[in-house]
């Protein structure tokens, strides 16, 4: 199978491609990206071709493409991707405003192709085991989820709002956001939430905190804080503390680790040791297209997301709770 | 010798108290009085004493229901007792404020009981804190949890006063706050319970409290982040000891923290020294009382599903202060 990479602006992308290279049935066969020399360098390191002009890589008979440009830019690509009929794997989120989503999905299903969202944390071993543990009924019922999505600051375009379409807030809700929807097969219904910018002198929010209740009066909430100092051992984390009837249970996403005492770099660093999330992403969008199934990871699912950022915004502008308003 | 009366039988209290070499502990429990109005105390299970005038003590310790303090202190304070008593208190704010500003008219000290601020580990985070480590504050988590207690009670009091209390001490003032409360019954029949704050202080920074009645056993936590560090602890990674002992019970089970002396005696020690200087006014008890108006903000946001401004809480007893 032979798949397109549409830009390297997002660091998951040399992940991902990575992965595609080891994949028995995949191949990486063309790269675009509006930086040339990323695009020419990305294009030697995975040994492929590097095309200038985007239409002509989506004429060739690649099955899929992998966008990783900036959030601003997801809308342009997928939309052009779809009109020539590839299958799709987008960065999240999906997009920076609601109507763009809603035309990608659209046209997406109108083109007859995927449109899979990267929610890769869903695909992490400890979290799957989580959502088997709430199925199965042995903490009862949910009654509350206390969860982070920190990070360190990532700088370039994430921190400018026309690329990004915001800060800390439009980067990490959306990965706890869809934790919580596929898990608890719920939907919020409303949504309080502040942010400022307090760590950096940035344009952005790097700061906040996002309190929700789920339709099913779950109660909840997110901090997508870019809290995490530059001598953190990981580039972040993703924690859930689940308080169920008849008991609880805390998952940290990424504590299957050693911890390397690196005096060479004078730092401290966890290496993650699991089965990689990103691997497993890239395998079950490459069997979606292979078989012709429909992702468990929709662009309705990266539109929901998206709906709770963009109301938590309201909020943080109002400064009172929010009601969701689903399209 | 500076004499101590623990109020109420808690034989923790007074354990800690009598390992304090300058204290001489009684136990007296408050019994009903022949005249009415009035308190009668039973001393060390034995003599009654008919009046408060003549149990001659430096300092009491109030061990008593929330609803038995204001009157107790009141009593006291009139004989130039300090007074030590667990948070909150009085039921409401307006009484516990004006018990504060008594017990000042009568300069007697008062404290108001508070785990965090003489927890090693709490004093620690506070002085790395004011030292700048952390530099500007940025988002602070704060998390305790224990089994539920049973019955009717307040979670944001019963269970957040401490982490409120340390919070103000530490950063500051709130300007508001949004609270989650939810409440269920296990299948057994037994409560489970667990409150989520979302508090913006102030100085602009965050802080994020998480209160459960979930939990199998106790445990706090801390997360405290600025512009130049982090300070983190768990009560659970950094027990020393790790002991597991077959066949255990609960006789096998170490005391919560390893120390030589007890979170109780830090603070009996503080309070002792101070009663030492009569002179000098001490009233610890307006942090105590922010506090209380925290959890009233916070238990009116869990009502109301918006978020609560502490000004719009804030009682006429700061005009009179200080």
């Amino acid at each position: 199978m032979k798949v397109g990479m549409i830009s390297f602006a997002h660091m998951h992308a040399n992940s991902y491609a990575t992965f595609l290279m080891d994949h028995p049935e995949a191949e990486i066969a063309a790269i675009w990206d509006d930086d040339v020399k990323r695009g020419q360098e990305m294009a030697t390191h995975f040994e492929t071709d590097f095309y200038h002009d985007l239409d002509e890589l989506l004429s060739t008979d690649i099955d899929a493409v992998m966008i990783c440009s900036e959030n601003a830019n997801h809308k342009a690509h997928v939309l052009k991707a779809a009109s020539y009929k590839k299958h799709i794997l987008c960065e999240k989120p999906i997009a920076t405003e609601l109507e763009d989503a809603q035309e990608m999905i659209r046209v997406c299903d109108q083109q007859g192709v995927i449109l899979q969202v990267a929610y890769a944390v869903r695909f992490v071993p400890a979290i799957q085991k989580v959502k088997a543990v709430i199925e199965s009924g042995r903490i009862g019922d949910v009654m509350a989820v206390n969860a982070t999505n920190h990070g360190q600051m990532p700088g370039g375009w994430f921190v400018e709002e026309a690329l990004s379409g915001g800060g800390a807030a439009t980067d990490h809700i959306v990965h706890i956001m869809d934790l919580l929807r596929w898990m608890l097969q719920d939907e919020v219904k409303s949504v309080y939430a502040e942010f400022d910018t307090l760590f950096y002198d940035i344009k952005v929010e790097d700061a906040g905190l996002v309190t929700l209740e789920l339709e099913s009066g779950i109660i909840a909430t997110i901090d997508p804080s870019w809290s995490r100092p530059k001598t953190f051992p990981l580039w972040g984390d993703v924690t859930m503390e689940i308080i169920g009837t008849e008991g609880s249970l805390v998952v940290d996403a990424f504590k299957q680790h050693s911890v390397l005492y690196n005096d060479q770099t004078g730092k401290i660093e966890h290496k993650p040791w699991s089965e990689d999330m990103d691997e497993r992403l890239v395998h079950d969008f490459i069997d979606c297209v292979k078989t012709g199934r429909k992702p468990a990871i929709t662009g309705i699912d990266g539109l929901r997301t998206l709906e709770v950022v963009k109301a938590a915004y309201r909020s943080n502008e109002l400064k009172e709770t929010v009601t969701l308003e689903r399209s | 010798m500076v004499k101590v009366a623990v109020v109420g039988d808690d034989e923790q209290h007074l354990k800690n108290w009598s390992k304090l070499q300058e204290a001489e502990v009684l136990s007296i429990v408050p019994v009903k009085s022949t005249t009415p109005g009035k308190i009668a105390f039973q001393i060390n299970g034995g003599e009654r004493v008919e009046d408060v005038e003549k149990l001659n003590v430096d300092v009491i310790d109030l061990c008593v229901p929330v609803e038995d303090r204001p009157e107790l202190i009141r009593q006291f304070s009139k004989q130039g007792t300090h007074i030590i008593c667990a948070s909150p208190l009085a039921s409401t704010l307006k009484e516990a404020s004006s018990i504060i500003t008594e017990c000042k008219e009568k300069q007697v000290h008062l404290y108001v009981g508070n785990m965090r601020r003489y927890s090693p580990e709490y004093v620690d985070a506070n002085n790395q804190i004011r030292n700048g480590n952390i530099g500007r504050a940025g988002v602070i988590r704060l998390s305790r949890g224990a089994p539920h207690p049973g019955g009717e009670k307040d979670i944001f009091s019963e269970l957040g006063i401490d982490e409120f209390e340390w919070l103000l001490w530490t950063f500051g003032d709130v300007e508001r706050v949004i609270a989650k409360h939810i409440k269920r019954k296990r299948r057994n029949g037994t409560q489970v319970e667990y409150a989520l704050l979302s508090i913006r202080m102030i100085d602009k920074s965050f802080a994020h409290v998480a209160l459960s009645w979930a939990k199998t056993e106790n445990g706090t936590s801390f997360e405290l982040t600025g512009d130049k560090g982090m300070i983190t602890h768990n009560s659970t990674d950094s027990n020393p000891i790790s002991l597991q002992v077959t066949a255990s019970s609960q006789e096998d089970q170490l005391e919560e923290m390893i120390l030589d002396k007890s979170v109780l005696q830090r603070q009996f020690a503080y309070v002792l020294d101070q009663a030492k200087n009569p002179n000098k006014p001490v009233n610890l008890a307006h942090d105590a009382l922010k506090s209380m108006q925290l959890v009233d903000a916070a238990r009116k946001s869990a009502q109301t599903g918006q978020p609560v401004s502490i000004k719009e809480a804030r009682w006429s007893y700061e005009s009179r202060d200080d």
